[in-house]
């Protein structure tokens, strides 16, 4: 019995390495897709393309100028002379954002009123817009923080002091490239199993497993074992990207992270399996996989966060594996998160394992019946 | 012309009864957009943050009665920091403020000196910015009410403005941009996966054995993918403005226009796909690796792409949806403007040429 769940697994396994388009897909994919998207995948804001529209003539506004075009987040800068020549730059998306100082700018700060700057955005950017803003509003406290000491008719608030923990200087890609080792092991795990069954039912030799001596069970943990390696060796390589190409750093216990890896990819598999258990062919099992992988990803929390989402959807989220193994991912690479939360987040993937599984072994049993 | 029309109709009924197919064609693109709608939202609400109260005084009970007041944070009162430390570690907590014994003492201070503390879980940095700002929005809001209005704070007010989008409202930029991911799926992977079978199984070359041109062939495999590309648009743009209240400023003549060029290039991506792949499963994961993935990450509408490394800026020239993307939020949000939609539609059909042209060299290799 051992020994027939050890050829079939075998068997399972050569199948896929065999084909070199197969192995490279799967191997060298993920490891180019982490190094661009880890690159891409910032929401930080750099190089953004600045308008200046400037009615005033004096110092003041010259100074603030300077200081922002010099700032890290601002690419190129444009002078431009009106707001006309401005709005139409922003509708052909060319500039992010604009500057447009009155006339009277620098007579106010030099008669201790305050000053207006008109910052004009565009709102299609939302969110680079809104960083952007950040930024150009620390700029204004900066000269608005030096003016108050020469100018004693402003005054200084107590300030709150914040501090980053984890991640102190808010390097998007400490966040974003862990999170691809998850979610590209997650592909992975789920193209191996989703394509198994169906493949077999598609070419005909389905029929022959289930007349061969294997049981409905040993079919479905043959068929396991391929993407557990998949998952696990992909998410081992992805983590090794994220840490000696990326240089994120690594505080908790890899021990501990890939324990959990292991229940993981094995609630992943069971989704796939079912899928592949269900499809009628091999096309079929690949749409399917698709059509749970896409709203899988999004509701976990992968780009933005699990709590941003309404109370109902947070509910169905916990069905996504992605969703605890990201916070244990997380809590492993920069908060050397404890063993009690990292179990408290590896239950559910394990009865999320145990209802797919039974699912698609019962739906491989009826196939047999 | 009748030939072609003949093979034409014998796709659509392929698709029509594919059921898998039209899951991805009809069901999926409402789910998607939803999604979009409400599941990926960067605006800060209901954060869960602590208020680690040290002392005792009036005003720094005042201040933690502000946050609690708050209505985007859900706040756990604490009296120790260590109380809200390890709950910033295992993620149930987000942030957490420290209002010092020496509270009271700090403030008469003034002149800049800190008053509390914010720590935040920077795990997730663009979470943890948004909460922070926040949270020192309560703070300076809480100062100012105490002290009265009128006085000045700054020397330089900023007077900020969010044209096409005044409210700031992530979804009215995300759900745009998930149409072009919709169309994506359509045009370049459900044809990938549909023309790689037809290799895999040899049916390709049977086809080719008939009177029937490649160009016809080709023809009748994509059209069917143009249309049914056309009437998700169309569903999308209905459900987007309906439904989802995403406003449409420009006309929906120059929204069909720009998405009917946007299908040339995702076609040929998907044709390019699977004449170099030649297998399903391959083919699959390409269509996902190199289409349907960069329209999420590469396209601009959910990472900015000018704060990309600028090698990866060049590679996003020849991702289709980057073009689609700057269009759709245009002709949705801010009106249609021609010279963007042509300077868009242009750079599209040059990227279609493109994988065209790799096509039609791949595919004369193949038939030797």
């Amino acid at each position: 019995m051992l020994g027939r769940l050890l050829a079939s697994i075998r068997k399972e396994i050569l199948v896929f390495l065999r084909d070199p388009k197969v192995r490279a897909m799967l191997f060298g994919l993920p490891v180019m897709q982490v190094l661009v998207f880890g690159f891409a995948a910032t929401l930080e804001v750099r190089h953004v393309d600045l308008a200046i529209v400037n009615d005033d003539a004096g110092r003041w506004s010259r100074e603030m100028i300077s200081r922002a075009s010099a700032a890290s987040f601002v690419g190129r800068v444009v002078h431009l002379d009106s707001m006309e020549e401005f709005s139409a730059r922003l509708a052909r998306r060319e500039v992010l954002l604009g500057l447009h100082f009155p006339a009277d700018f620098s007579r106010d700060v030099a008669l201790g009123r305050p000053a207006n700057v008109q910052v004009v955005i565009d709102g299609r950017r939302a969110n680079a817009g809104q960083v952007a803003l950040s930024y150009v509003t620390a700029i204004a406290a900066g000269l608005g923080l030096e003016l108050a000491g020469a100018e004693p008719q402003f005054v200084t608030p107590p300030q709150a002091e914040v501090r980053h923990w984890f991640n102190p200087n808010l390097n998007f890609r400490w966040f974003m490239v862990p999170n691809l080792a998850a979610t590209l092991s997650m592909v992975i795990a789920l193209t191996i199993t989703g394509s198994s069954i169906s493949r077999e039912r598609e070419l005909g030799t389905f029929d022959q497993l289930l007349v061969s001596p294997s049981t409905p069970l040993e079919i479905i943990v043959s068929k396991t074992i391929p993407a557990l390696l998949g998952g696990g060796i992909v998410g081992v390589l992805v983590v090794g990207v994220a840490m000696f190409a990326f240089d994120v750093p690594f505080y908790g216990s890899f021990a501990l992270m890939f324990a959990a890896m292991f229940p993981f990819v094995l609630a992943i598999s069971g989704v796939g399996l079912l899928v592949s258990s269900l499809a009628g062919t091999q096309q079929q099992s690949m749409l399917g996989i698709f059509f749970v992988l896409s709203p899988t990803i999004m509701i976990s929390g992968f780009a933005t966060p699990f709590e941003n989402m309404p109370q109902w959807l947070q509910y169905i989220g916990q069905a996504s594996p992605l969703k605890h193994f990201l916070i244990i991912v997380q809590g492993s690479f920069l908060k050397s998160m404890p063993a009690a939360d990292v179990w408290s987040n590896v239950w559910p993937l394990l009865i999320i394992a145990a209802v797919s599984f039974t699912t698609a072994t019962l739906v491989v049993q009826r196939r047999l019946q | 012309m009748r030939r072609l029309w003949a093979l034409m109709k014998k796709e659509s009924y392929q698709i029509l009864r594919d059921p898998a197919a039209m899951l991805i064609t009809f069901v999926l693109p409402p789910i998607l957009l939803f999604l979009f709608a409400f599941a990926v939202s960067l605006d800060v609400k209901n954060v869960r943050v602590g208020v680690v109260l040290e002392g005792d005084g009036p005003a720094a009970q005042d201040l933690a009665a502000a946050f609690e007041a708050t209505p985007y944070l859900r706040v756990t009162p604490a009296r120790h920091r260590a109380q809200v430390e390890s709950k910033l570690v295992s993620g149930e907590l987000k942030a957490f403020a420290v209002i010092p014994a020496d509270f009271e003492a700090r403030l008469l201070e003034g002149q800049g000196r800190a008053a509390i503390q914010i720590v935040t879980d920077a795990s997730n940095p663009n979470t943890s910015t948004f909460t922070a700002a926040y949270m020192q929005g309560v703070f300076a809001g809480w100062l100012q009410s105490r002290e009265g209005a009128g006085q000045e704070v700054s020397a330089i007010r900023l007077e900020p403005r969010f044209w096409f989008n005044p409210e700031l409202q992530s979804r009215r930029t995300l759900v745009p941009g998930a149409i072009a991911v919709v169309m994506t799926m359509i045009g370049t992977m459900l044809t990938a996966l549909v023309v790689s079978r037809e290799w895999e199984r040899g049916t390709m070359e049977a086809m080719l054995a008939t009177p029937a041109t490649m160009g016809e062939l080709i023809l009748s495999k994509l059209l069917p993918y143009f249309f049914l590309g056309g009437v998700a648009c169309a569903g999308c743009a209905f459900m987007a403005v309906q439904v989802l209240g995403v406003p449409m400023v420009g006309s929906f003549g120059a929204l069909m226009l720009i998405s009917a060029v946007f299908l040339v290039p995702a076609l040929g991506q998907g044709l390019m796909i699977s004449t170099l792949a030649k297998n399903q499963l391959v083919a699959m994961q390409l269509a996902v690796m190199s289409g349907y993935l960069p329209s999420f990450l590469l396209s601009g509408f959910v990472f900015e792409i000018q704060s990309m490394p600028a090698f990866i800026q060049k590679i996003t020239y020849i991702i289709p949806a980057r073009h689609y993307v700057s269009s759709l939020q245009t002709v949705f949000l801010a009106g249609d403007v021609w010279p963007l939609f042509l300077r868009d539609m242009a750079s599209m059909l040059a990227v279609g040429a493109l994988f065209f042209g790799i096509t039609r060299l791949k595919s004369k290799k193949g038939l030797d």
